[in-house]
């Protein structure tokens, strides 16, 4: 057979051979000629032009979410053809999703920012001239020197995406250095990360995670579990183990969300409830739980604080949880708010705790789908319940990161000034003090020009001009600013409103070390060098940072020991190879013997030379520590009593130093039950739906926004491999559709396909009716992620941003904005 | 002789649709724009498809990652005028791009509506075209394309064996979309040899084919949800 197979081929290549190669040889369809065709031609015309170039497989890691995926990219001479998994990085294990696959179009797509440019014409025209780096470079490094010189150095301020390991620490030092302390990034609320409601209750800091791939049962409230989660890939693979590992139980998954999402497909039962009230169904859940004594007794008297009334050491009496849920969420009334029936409440709480060890997972997402602190915390109450925390397939909190530090530098005198000066965007302060940035004051305080004004506006890697609730409150803002410089490397909503543009590289072109978690709480650092040249002429903004320190010279230029990134990614290396924990990642069997070793007590310590650990871990994506151990409380229940509590003392200690005003505002939404003090409320998980579900005739539909999976996370969307495949399930791509429920839309008078405005207070967008019956009657779901009024070709102009027509609120504690639903009503117009 | 097949584990799957970007990165395959998805004339090798059953609230939607079946009886080979379309002896299904003359005759005989017609020249804009796969010819408009089992890979792979002195492994030839799948629900193999994954997996009792009753005899076997 192989001869067959040998003979064949070599058939296809002699008669392949005379019409391509006239056509090859005078440049004609290139990409016409396959591999085997063009090693024939090679070896016939013996001519070096035509031999194969070299081909080998990169290592580096995945940026197009912040899910921190090892990859391997296949390089082809000088092009990248191909991304997969990396096989030994332990986030992935060699598998990739379809975001991760999309790189290519990511790396070569020809909208790209090709150079530096400066704004011709008016701010937000659209025209640009094309200007050298040296130049760009030089005149913004003159205005900086410029600022500080006049001892404004805190003017200046930088607004960044979610940053992580050498762009994080570069950034980090680059303001510190220069001496401001306006470092505002959007950090993101995810469980590896420091999230509020963990934040309240557990404490801990590192962020928390759900051990999905040794759980025997899901609860899932509107979580995007399998749609948008952090890494996609490493939640999948957890998920098959999940289902079909090899464990003696089938993991059974029930979901929980307005819509028949992917998640509520795959689900064993969906749970269709009405949208906004997940938190309180959560709180019903924990009446069936608390009223039949089916919690976890031991668990909630050893480790917990606050379940019964309990007393303070000054005497105070305070309400526990118990006493709120039995007070507030009767049966009979979280039947009626959630539209969930009250036997299906009392089967899911028995069934939860029935399959323990089991998870109550909610929605951690970033603007769309945060269900808001209060229902946040209701949900991880369930959990509390039924003492699944630091145990296998429960609740994990991640072990601390390792330090990688850049070398250490001592800044002088303006920089100490500026930095003491209060930040912009009011975060650690007052009402902002539990969290270190608050992005979502910024516009507001430019135009109000308090505490001072910003004379000049970095950004990188953040587009909050189609993010925000009110865009023009924002661009209004930003011509406020001076000067506005992006680093962007695709012209965004927010870009166009720069005055410089200096293009960053993307993640195959530059160095890179970065940070992240596994599913079971390891630490993880990945290592990448730059798989190709860069495409166009573009930079690393790291590298560009450290060059504008470079143009303003001594002191900020000494913060930077060297000007590459490779330099500083090696030497932040250093403390991490002198810590001697942890391993190059391996293969998973190598895992399961430094386990073996470290828990029988035989400590494997890494005394190998930097050159060699270096090498190691470059030539396989990282370092991580695969040892982790469950019993370490301090860290996994760090808040001030020790404990999981219910009743949050960080909450208490948060509303109690508030004053005046501030004190007022913050309390404002917080309803008070009867017969509670309001400040004890405030500290317990006190689920709230929000807007309710009123009689309203003018819009008679209830509105349910969610994020498209495919193109969730991504820092642009001009992709078209993931733009044609967006909304597969209702067979509709490249245009914003609105789900409707067959009945509601014969309510209405609408039929499939039918062009509808859809109308909610706020405004109006244009999209089409597809008719779905995994839509609830009266709730309209629309896909957010779509309508970008630039970024490229595949982008621009398609669809409509829907959250034009949400309505935002800001959460307490962290200021956050929150997109909600809204009512809405439809109306038939022509396409 | 190898018989090569594939298992896809719904219970497993995601549906994150993974598979669909890696078979268009690997295959070349033309990408799209609003204009060619409206007129239903993107190109797939591999499809999501839905299934959505049965009426709210008791509503189910099924999603089936869709590749060629690669049929040991295909319909497709049997209407082919010019003999463009045919079945290898190791039974992967197979399309001669040079041969095609585009009549379209398969497009409409494959009952899984897994082959293409190239209604449009392929266009890469300037720059794109540099992560073309160096391994997998370009088609041309007129022509029908399809899944392939990422057969140059195997091609390559044999290649590989051969030069190494060794008989072909199990995990030397599998194709891009089972490579990358993130939740391991994609499997791939000789359904010849009875003790690969694959055909110890074809004999679960979740096993189903799809549209069995037309006798095509599919080799991409599923694996249905639940217990």
């Amino acid at each position: 057979m192989k001869k067959d197979i040998l003979r064949r081929d070599f058939i296809k290549i002699l008669s392949g051979t005379t019409t391509f190669g006239l056509a090859y040889r005078y440049g004609l369809f290139p990409h016409l000629i396959s591999g085997p065709v063009r090693d024939a031609l090679a070896l016939e015309n013996d001519d070096i032009s035509l031999r194969p170039p070299e081909e080998k497989w990169e290592t580096s890691i995945c940026q197009q979410c912040q899910g921190g995926c090892g990859i391997l990219v296949r390089v082809y001479g000088d092009r990248a053809v191909k991304i997969d998994g990396n096989p030994l990085h332990p986030i992935n294990r060699g598998r990739l999703c379809a975001r991760g696959q999309s790189g290519l179009q990511y790396l070569y797509d020809p909208d790209r920012i090709k150079g530096p440019m400066a704004r011709e014409g008016a701010r937000g025209e659209g025209k640009w001239k094309p200007i050298s780096w040296d130049q760009a470079l030089a005149e913004l490094g003159d205005k900086l020197k410029t600022l500080r010189n006049q001892g404004k150095s805190h003017a200046l301020a930088m607004l960044t995406g979610p940053q992580r390991g050498l762009a994080k620490n570069v950034s980090d030092r680059f303001m510190e250095a220069y001496g401001s302390p306006n470092l505002i990034r959007n950090q993101s609320d995810r469980p590896s990360g420091k999230t509020p409601a963990f934040h309240l209750m557990q404490g801990s800091d590192a962020g928390i995670t759900y051990d999905i791939e040794d759980t025997n049962y899901i609860l899932s409230f509107n979580s995007g579990l399998l749609e948008d989660h952090w890494s996609s890939v490493q939640l999948s693979r957890a998920y098959g183990k999940f289902r079909r590992g090899n464990k003696d139980e089938r993991g059974k998954l029930v979901h929980i969300e307005p819509r028949l999402s992917v998640t509520g497909a795959k689900a064993d039962q969906w749970v269709p409830i009405n949208p906004g009230t997940e938190g309180v169904l959560a709180m019903g859940i924990a009446s069936v739980i608390i009223i039949e004594r089916r919690y976890d007794e031991e668990f909630i008297d050893e480790r917990t604080l606050g379940f019964e009334d309990w007393t303070d050491e000054k005497g105070a009496s305070h309400p526990g949880f118990k006493t709120l849920v039995i007070q507030e969420y009767p049966l009979e009334k979280v039947a009626k708010v959630t539209g969930v029936p009250r036997d299906m409440i009392m089967s899911l709480a028995r069934e939860f705790v029935h399959h323990q060890p089991g998870v109550a997972i909610g929605n951690d997402g970033e603007w769309i789908g945060n269900q808001g602190i209060y229902n946040r915390m209701a949900i991880h109450a369930l959990n509390g319940l039924v003492g699944n925390i630091q145990k296998k397939g429960g609740i994990l909190s991640n072990a601390r990161l390792p330090e990688i530090p850049l070398p250490p530098f001592s800044p002088d005198p303006v920089s100490a000034k500026g930095r003491s000066m209060p930040r912009i965007d009011g975060a650690g302060r007052s009402r902002y003090s539990l969290v270190q940035d608050a992005p979502e004051n910024l516009a507001e305080q430019i135009l109000k020009k308090q505490p001072y004004p910003i004379e000049i506006l970095l950004i990188h890697g953040a587009n909050p001009v189609y993010e925000s609730p009110e865009p023009d409150r924002l661009v209004s803002a930003l011509n406020q600013i001076p000067t506005v410089v992006s680093f962007s490397s695709s012209m965004d909503e927010t870009t166009r409103y720069a005055d410089i543009i200096l293009p960053d590289s993307i993640y195959l072109e530059k160095w890179q070390l970065d940070t992240s978690y596994t599913l079971k709480g390891n630490p993880l650092v990945s290592v990448a060098k730059p798989v190709v040249a860069p495409t166009y002429d573009t930079r690393d903004t790291s590298e560009i940072l450290i060059a504008l320190a470079g143009v303003m010279g001594k002191p900020v230029s000494s913060a930077f020991p060297s000007a590459k990134s490779e330099d500083l990614v090696k030497a932040s290396l250093h403390p991490l190879h002198a810590s001697a924990s942890g391993e190059a990642f391996g293969a998973q069997l190598e895992e399961l013997w430094t386990k073996l070793l470290e828990q029988s007590g035989w400590k494997v310590r890494s005394q190998e030379p930097f050159d060699k650990f270096l090498a190691d871990v470059q030539e396989r994506g990282g370092w991580w520590d695969p040892v982790y151990y469950p019993w370490e409380w301090e860290r996994a229940l760090s808040t001030p009593s020790g404990k999981f509590e219910f009743y949050s003392l960080t909450a208490r200690k948060y509303f109690s130093d508030l004053k005046g005003m501030d004190k007022d505002l913050a309390l404002q939404k917080i309803p008070s039950p009867v017969g509670m003090d309001k400040l004890d409320a405030a500290c317990l998980p006190l689920a709230d739906p929000g807007v309710s579900k009123e009689n309203d005739t003018l819009y008679n539909l209830e509105l349910n926004p969610y994020v498209i999976p495919i193109l969730s996370g991504l820092n642009q969307t001009n992709q078209p491999w993931l733009q044609d495949i967006s909304g597969f399930h209702v067979y509709q791509e490249w245009h914003t559709w609105v789900e409707v429920n067959p009945e509601t839309a014969d309510k209405i008078g609408i039929q499939n396909g039918d062009w509808v405005w859809v109308e909610s207070p706020k405004g109006k967008i244009k999209a089409q009716t597809r008719l779905f019956k995994g839509a609830m009657p009266d709730v309209i779901n629309l896909p957010v992620g779509l309508g970008h009024a630039s970024g490229g070709r595949w982008t621009t102009g398609i669809g409509e941003n829907v959250l034009k027509i949400l309505l935002a609120e800001k959460e307490p504690f962290s200021g956050k904005v929150h997109f909600q639903r809204s009512r809405a009503r439809l109306t038939k117009t022509n396409a | 002789m190898a018989k090569w097949g594939m298992v896809i584990d719904l219970d497993k799957c995601t549906a994150c649709q993974a598979c669909v970007v890696a078979c268009q990165a690997e295959n070349n395959v033309p990408i799209s724009n609003p204009e060619t998805a409206k007129a239903g004339r993107s190109i797939h090798w591999l499809e999501m498809i839905p299934f959505v059953d049965d009426e709210y609230p008791h509503v189910r939607m099924r999603l089936l990652p869709r590749p060629c079946m690669h049929c040991e009886n295909p319909p497709c080979i049997k209407v082919c005028p010019v003999g463009a379309t045919q079945i290898s002896s190791e039974g992967i299904v197979g399309q001669i791009n040079a041969r095609c003359i585009g009549c379209r005759y398969c497009t409409t005989a494959c009952p899984y509506t897994v082959k293409y017609f190239n209604w449009f020249k392929p266009e890469w804009p300037k720059g794109m075209e540099r992560y073309l796969n160096p391994d997998v010819t370009v088609r041309y408009n007129g022509v029908v394309e399809k899944c392939t089992f990422c057969h140059h890979r195997l091609q390559k792979a044999r290649d590989l064996a051969q030069y190494e002195h060794r008989e072909l492994g199990p995990d030397d030839y599998i194709p891009a979309c089972v490579q990358t799948c993130p939740a391991e629900a994609m499997y791939f193999g000789d359904l010849g040899n009875p003790k690969s994954t694959v055909s110890i997996l074809s004999q679960s009792k979740r096993a189903f084919l799809l549209m069995e009753d037309l006798g095509t005899h599919p080799k991409v076997i599923y694996l249905s949800e639940g217990v």
